[in-house]
């Protein structure tokens, strides 16, 4: 069997560049996901969806996807204030119902997504109604995943400067 | 096993643009195939479980 190699991957690189290295073999793949990509940011108002990509880099302590913004939600009106009261958004008084229904969802999403209750989902259900509901889910499944592959690949193909 | 609610009504489902995306991107995973069949399932599994997936 042909044994792929990968260039190492490190934080300088951006995750669209990650992607293209390691599945740079493997187009088809690389092309639906950003294709996935790109129709989560088209079901979702970009702004609410652009604060929980920067929570689950949060949380997943994924650097390089917290020093950008997408380019939909920079257009969409993205609050630069906000972001920097992100991680404090329980008591942060700027964020509305819809946002903290989202928050807390992707939160439970992230740590923990089989132990998410009826009642974070019904949150988000009142917020944005049932086909608002399933785009989020949705969505958010693709933030997340790109950026826990990001994670995988990095730690799997990182050079080792130390 | 935990009972459930149903939490969307019946027919709804994410955007047809998302949710064909996000179904070749799937499908594009799953034709991979420099890891066994075995393992592949295996991790599979494992991934249902954690996710708490009956399908």
């Amino acid at each position: 069997m042909a044994v792929a190699t990968v260039e190492p991957v490190t934080d300088t690189l951006s995750t669209s560049d990650v992607i293209e290295r390691v599945l740079g073999d493997h187009p088809d793949v690389r092309q639906h996901l950003a294709e996935a990509w790109s129709a989560a940011w088209d079901a979702v108002d970009p702004v609410l969806l652009e604060l929980c990509r920067l929570r689950v880099a949060m949380l997943l302590g994924c650097r390089p996807e917290l020093e950008v913004r997408t380019p939909a939600a920079v257009a969409a009106g993205l609050d630069e204030g906000a972001v920097a009261v992100l991680a404090d958004w329980p008591r942060a008084e700027r964020f509305g119902p819809t946002e903290r229904a989202c928050l807390a969802f992707t939160e439970q999403f992230v740590i923990d997504v089989a132990g998410m209750d009826d009642r974070t989902v019904g949150s988000v259900r009142q917020q944005l109604g049932d086909q608002g509901l399933a785009d989020f889910t949705s969505a958010l499944l693709v933030i997340e995943q790109r950026q826990r592959l990001r994670q995988t690949w990095t730690r799997v193909f990182g050079r080792d400067d130390g | 096993m935990a009972e459930r609610s149903r939490r969307v009504a019946d027919g709804v489902a994410a955007a047809h643009p998302l949710r064909r995306a996000l179904g070749s991107w799937q499908a594009a995973v799953v034709r991979l195939d420099s890891v066994d069949p075995v393992t592949t399932e295996l991790v599979r599994l494992r991934c249902a479980r954690y996710h708490d997936c009956h399908t």
